[in-house]
Parts: structure tokens; C-alpha cells; sequence
């Protein structure tokens, strides 16, 4: 959720406007059926559930322990590190090597093992299950119990693969193994090393209170005070040289010439995003991505901040999803669409046709009213022209297709034919109108949406809550004088 | 829900009028629903979806092998304005037009990948193993160097040093053999 200028500013032509005044699209508002309010991001309560988490790709579940330890990373999904969509496997089924499948064994069994598959890898770059049958290899051969599946990550996005950067085709996917880091070794030696230093540390420090009874020990914080070495006349000396060679340096390091001679080819370079994903490498070039394992996921219980009430909940089992039904918007709230992206004339009602689909299954009454908005709002908003009156959407019949009942179709009232472009069951196209009154801006326009509610559980049925309203902005696009 | 309405709202199938001299090579399928206009030729093996559309309009549009056009896939040959030659679209083998998909382009090479309402304008020469993503635009005068990848929201270009070949013979095979049971196809001359 954004701020409303900046919500605006989004692709997003239809915005619901949230109670705490956020704009939100209606995949992200949850309604609550105890308060029958209607709620944004913001305006629920998230708890992170620690115990479920999972791999977004396998939906393997992890225990927290085990996350933890593998830096909450799965051990063997990756992350394309272009565009950071799961990878997925692709394998290139190799034949047997030739030495193998003669009766008479090759002098060096070993070697001959190694450098045919190492061949086809190379051969591979264009070699496809289906291309590698049409360079004359018999389907029998592939199916021989000698030839071996190579296994290489595609990414289906933007098709990058690891053979991009030189990673030969692996066996198993678990040969796929995180970039080393080239300080690994230095990172573990420091860390054994501090481990021993924290050990000696605390034995000593044991020793020397049981030595000297009665005697506060002197806190190891006092070491971590750098005030007392600024005075230190060897430490001076050392930071005046540093000083000194600095202010001395007038020329400053130059970059090689290529910088300026050769043109920049910003393909081969990688965005700042590709760079961080990989914060310990940092790569500057496209030939030096590799694949990142796949960050784990928890799942989250949203709870509605007034009643306290469970608004969506995860399962126990990953593989899972479930909605609590009548706790997400979409289920309740009539979805609303701009059809097409309409003409606009600065200063002169346009035409905005706009289509409301309703999602459930009595028949729902819909009323439009003025939004009654705040300042802020009234700057960006033009001046919008709206149905009047009430329009009644018949419950969607999946059979209505077949049937062509005549009856099932809105029913109107006197003058609101003039509104309509046309109606199904569960669906109306009514025209809205937009009087552009700036050039500079996109012409914005908001409303009311009125609209029946019926709860499916009895025991939510409330005489007094037969209505709900939810304001709607609605971004028309460029205007011309 | 979704698949509630066979046509799309408002717009019934209307049966389209093919005119023009086409050449369908040994093996193509391609639906009569298509609608072709102008002076066309589809290399064998070649499968064009009802509703694609393929115009002949600034000069023949040549198609090659093993392509795949899918449905609403749009190849236009443009008008040039007047005094201009006309020149032929060539299209190479083994490319995949998909859904929604709008070549405009001048020529097109061999296992390109056309996404999902993507859009190459009429300027833009394709070579081979290019790939433009879904709603990606390519509209200015340019040639698309070998293996370029265009992708993503920003429409963001690398390019590929590997070229893996297309893997949709076996699917064009399949499609060949099915088709046929459902549509009506124009003959292979």
C-alpha cells in the first residue's frame, strides 16, 4: 500500500480506497465478517508463523531449526539470478558411452568413462531430448540402461541458463552447489579462532574471580574503548603518516583507457537488484551470475485489528492453500473494471464505460454515490459523472449460456436504460463519465459503490448491516485539449 | 467461471475469408479459422491455430519449417507507402509465434520465440534465437543481434552465448496428427 498520490502513479487502473485512507487493489483487502468491515494490509494484524516454513518451489516444509542452519534457503531449488523466477530443470539424456556397450573391453576403462560424457556435455549446448533422437541416435540407445541424464537449471522467464556462465551439466541436481565465496576459509579460521579466544576468555575470567575474592573483575568493555589509544604517541605517529600520504596524493587513481574508449555495452552489465541478490560476490557482469538458492518462506496468520477475529490462517500442510471463505474482499465486494481505455477532451464529459461483475450468489443491489472525499483527494479527482439510481445484478447461472432466458437479465428501472451498454447474470457494463479539468495530471475519478450483503452463515445475519460501502477511484487516463 | 463463455463477450466467431494464393509445404497444418490474406507460403511441417492471423499486405509473407503459430498470433507483412519495393516477410524454421503475439517485423530468423502480447514493430529485423517476453514492445529501427533476450516489466535485453535448440517438434508432431480431427484445414498444394 502507498500513499494516495503514489498509488496513483501505479498501472493500476481501479483502486479501492481502504477506511485508513490507503488505495489498495481488491486482491489485497480482506473483509471481515464479525465487524462487516472491510480491511487493507495495514489494517490487520500479521502474525509470522515461525513453525511453518517452506520452500516456495517444492513445498518442502523445514523445521526452524534446520531454516536456520541453512540460512533459510532451500537445499536444492535456485533462483534465477537475472530475474530471480524459480528455476526449473531441464536434462539432456546422453547415449552410452561407446567403450561400454562393445563386448571388448577398452584398454583404459577409466578414462574412456570420463571423456565421453565429458563430450557431451560440450556437444550438449545444442543437444535436446527430441534434437538428440534426430542426429540418428535410435530410441533404444537412449533408453539403454548405459546412458545418463545431465541435468541443467533454465530459467523460463527470461531463459537464462547455467550454461550461460559455464557450469557443466551436473548428474544429480544435488551437484548443484552455491558459489564458493573466495574468503570462506579465512571467515571460518577467524570464527574457530574468536570461538577459542571466547573460551579461554571466560575460563580465565572464572580463575581470576575464584583468585581474587572480593575484587570486581574489570569489565572486558573497558578493551572496547578507543579513547584511551587516540592518546597513545605511537598511535599519533601512525595516523599523521596516514594523513600526510593522503593529503600528498594529487593525482588521483585513473581509470583505464578502455573506460572511455570503448563503447559501454549495458547488456553484459547487471542492474544494482541482480548485484544485491548476491551480496557476498557482487557481480558487475552478466558472465559471472550463478544461481542462488531459493529463499525459504513462513506463512502468516492475518487477524482483523477490531474483533481480533482469524482472517486468513495457514494450513499444517504446505502443499495447501485454502481461503477462509467470505474473509478475502473479492468474495463479497463486486469487482469493478474499466473496459477500455477511453478518449478524454480537457474540459468535456467523456465516455468511461465500466463493467461490475458480481461474485456471489444472491442477487445484489448496487448504488452509486458522489464520494465525499477528503482535501487531499478533491486535488486529484475530476469532476465524474455517475449512474443514478439502483441497478439489481441477478446471481450468476453457470447454465445461462445454454439456457438464453431472456429473464435472467438485469432488471431496470425507467430512465436507467441510458446507462447500460449492456448486462448479463452477474454482470452489467454501465457508463461512467470523466470531465478532465487538468492536462498535467492523469483524470481520476471516484465513487461510491453501494452494495447489498448477505452473509452464507446464519448466525452472521445483522438486521441493521443489509448494506456495506466501499469508495472507488478509477485512473481514465491521458487527457487532450 | 473462466471457461463459462467459449467466444470472447461481444465478439461472435464470424467464419473468416481466406483470399489470396497460398503454398502449404508437405506436412503443414493450417486451420481454415486462420485468417490468411494475400500472397503466402507455409514451409512443411508448420502449424498455424484457428484465428492466427497472417497478412500479405506490402508483399509476400514466406514462412519456413516446423513453425509454430498459435492462436490470435499476429503476423502482418505491412504496406509500404507508395513508390516503395515490395519486399518479402521471410520468416526461418522452428520459430514460435504464441498467443497474442504481433510480428510486424521485416524479416525473422530461426528458433525465435514470439511471447505472449508481445509486439515487434515493422522496422525491426529478428535473427536467430532471439526471444521477446510477454508484453515486451521492440519497436524502433534496429536488428536484433543473435540470442537476444528481451523480458521482464522494464523490458530489460541481455544476451544469450548459449542457444539451446526450441523443444516443440514432439508438440508439433502431436498437433499434426490432432488438429486435423477437429478443423477444417486448407490443403497442402
Amino acid at each position: 500500500m502507498a500513499s494516495i498520490p503514489l498509488a496513483l502513479e501505479y498501472k493500476r487502473y481501479v483502486l479501492y480506497l481502504c477506511r485508513c485512507s490507503g488505495l489498495v487493489g481488491i486482491e489485497s483487502l480482506y473483509f471481515c465478517r464479525h465487524c462487516k468491515l472491510l480491511r487493507c494490509m495495514d489494517c490487520v494484524s500479521v502474525q509470522i508463523d515461525g513453525t511453518c516454513i517452506s520452500c516456495p518451489s517444492c513445498n518442502d516444509s523445514v523445521p526452524q531449526t534446520d531454516a536456520k542452519a541453512k540460512k533459510f534457503r532451500c537445499t536444492h531449488c535456485y533462483q534465477c539470478p537475472m530475474c530471480t523466477t524459480p528455476l526449473a530443470t531441464r536434462f539432456v539424456q546422453l547415449p552410452p558411452p561407446p567403450g561400454k556397450s562393445e563386448s571388448a573391453p577398452d584398454t583404459s576403462s577409466g578414462k574412456t568413462d570420463a571423456s565421453p560424457t565429458k563430450e557431451g556435455t560440450g556437444e550438449s549446448t545444442a543437444l535436446t531430448p527430441k534434437t538428440s533422437k534426430r542426429l540418428s541416435l535410435t530410441p533404444s540407445s537412449l533408453k539403454s540402461p548405459g546412458s545418463t541424464k545431465m541435468y541443467y537449471l533454465f530459467c523460463t522467464s527470461c531463459h537464462w541458463t547455467t550454461r550461460e556462465v559455464d557450469i557443466p551439466d551436473k548428474r544429480s541436481l544435488l551437484d548443484f552447489k552455491e558459489k564458493p565465496h573466495p574468503f570462506q576459509d579465512r571467515y571460518k579460521a577467524l570464527l574457530s579462532y574468536y570461538k577459542d579466544l571466547d573460551l579461554y576468555e571466560r575460563v580465565s575470567s572464572q580463575n581470576m574471580s575464584r583468585q581474587v575474592s572480593g575484587r570486581k573483575p574489570r569489565p572486558f568493555s573497558s578493551l572496547l574503548d578507543t579513547s584511551k589509544y587516540k592518546k597513545d604517541p605511537e598511535v599519533q605517529r601512525v595516523v599523521k603518516q596516514v594523513q600526510s600520504v593522503a593529503l600528498s596524493a594529487k593525482d588521483p587513481v585513473r581509470l583505464p583507457d578502455s573506460y572511455y574508449t570503448e563503447p559501454v555495452d549495458v547488456s553484459s552489465l547487471t542492474t544494482i537488484q541482480q548485484k544485491l541478490l548476491d551480496p557476498s560476490h557482487q557481480p558487475s557482469h552478466v558472465k559471472d551470475l550463478w544461481p542462488h538458492p531459493l529463499p525459504l518462506i513462513s506463512r502468516k496468520t492475518i487477524r482483523c485489528r477490531g474483533c481480533d477475529h482469524i482472517l486468513l490462517k495457514p494450513d499444517v500442510n504446505v502443499n495447501l492453500v485454502r481461503f477462509k471463505i467470505q474473509h478475502v474482499a473479492i468474495q463479497v465486494v463486486p469487482r469493478i473494471r474499466l473496459i477500455n481505455v477511453p478518449k478524454l477532451t480537457l474540459g468535456e464529459p467523456s465516455l468511461v464505460p465500466v463493467s461490475i461483475t458480481s461474485p456471489v450468489s444472491y442477487s445484489m443491489t448496487i448504488s452509486f454515490n458522489q464520494l465525499s472525499s477528503s482535501k487531499k483527494l478533491k486535488e486529484i479527482l475530476c469532476p465524474a459523472v455517475i449512474p443514478e439510481g439502483s441497478f439489481v445484478l441477478k446471481s450468476l447461472d453457470d447454465t445461462s449460456d445454454l439456457l438464453d432466458d431472456s429473464s435472467q437479465s438485469v432488471s431496470l428501472g425507467a430512465d436507467q436504460s441510458d446507462y447500460v451498454l449492456s448486462s448479463e447474470p452477474g454482470r452489467i457494463v454501465l457508463k461512467f463519465g470523466a470531465i478532465p479539468s487538468r492536462e498535467d495530471i492523469d483524470a481520476k475519478i471516484g465513487f461510491e459503490v453501494v452494495f447489498s450483503y448477505e452473509p452464507l452463515i446464519e448466525a452472521d445475519r445483522d438486521p441493521g448491516v443489509t448494506e456495506l460501502t466501499v469508495p472507488v477511484i478509477i485512473n481514465c487516463g491521458h487527457s487532450f485539449a | 467461471m473462466a471457461a463459462r463463455r467459449s467466444t470472447i463477450r461481444g465478439e461472435r466467431t464470424k467464419e473468416p475469408k481466406n483470399v489470396g494464393n497460398f503454398k502449404i509445404g508437405q506436412g503443414a497444418v493450417v486451420c481454415t479459422e486462420a485468417q490468411l490474406t494475400g500472397d503466402i507460403t507455409i514451409g512443411s511441417h508448420t502449424v498455424v491455430h484457428p484465428t492466427a492471423v497472417i497478412h500479405a499486405e506490402g508483399g509476400p509473407v514466406i514462412i519456413g519449417e516446423n513453425n509454430h503459430i498459435m492462436e490470435k498470433a499476429v503476423i502482418i507483412n505491412k504496406k509500404r507507402p507508395d513508390g516503395e519495393p515490395v519486399k518479402p516477410l521471410v520468416i526461418g524454421n522452428n520459430n514460435l509465434f504464441e498467443f497474442l503475439s504481433r510480428c510486424e517485423s521485416m524479416s525473422v530468423g530461426s528458433e525465435n520465440i514470439f511471447e505472449p502480447k508481445c509486439v515487434v514493430g515493422d522496422n525491426v529485423i529478428v535473427s536467430d534465437y532471439c526471444v521477446i517476453g510477454s508484453e515486451c514492445k521492440v519497436q524502433s529501427n534496429e536488428t536484433l543481434p543473435s540470442g537476444t533476450v528481451i523480458s521482464g516489466t522494464d523490458g530489460r535485453r541481455w544476451n544469450k552465448q548459449v542457444n539451446i535448440k526450441s523443444e516443440n517438434h514432439q508438440q508439433l508432431e502431436y498437433l499434426v496428427k490432432l488438429l486435423p480431427n477437429f478443423h477444417r484445414t486448407i490443403k497442402s498444394t
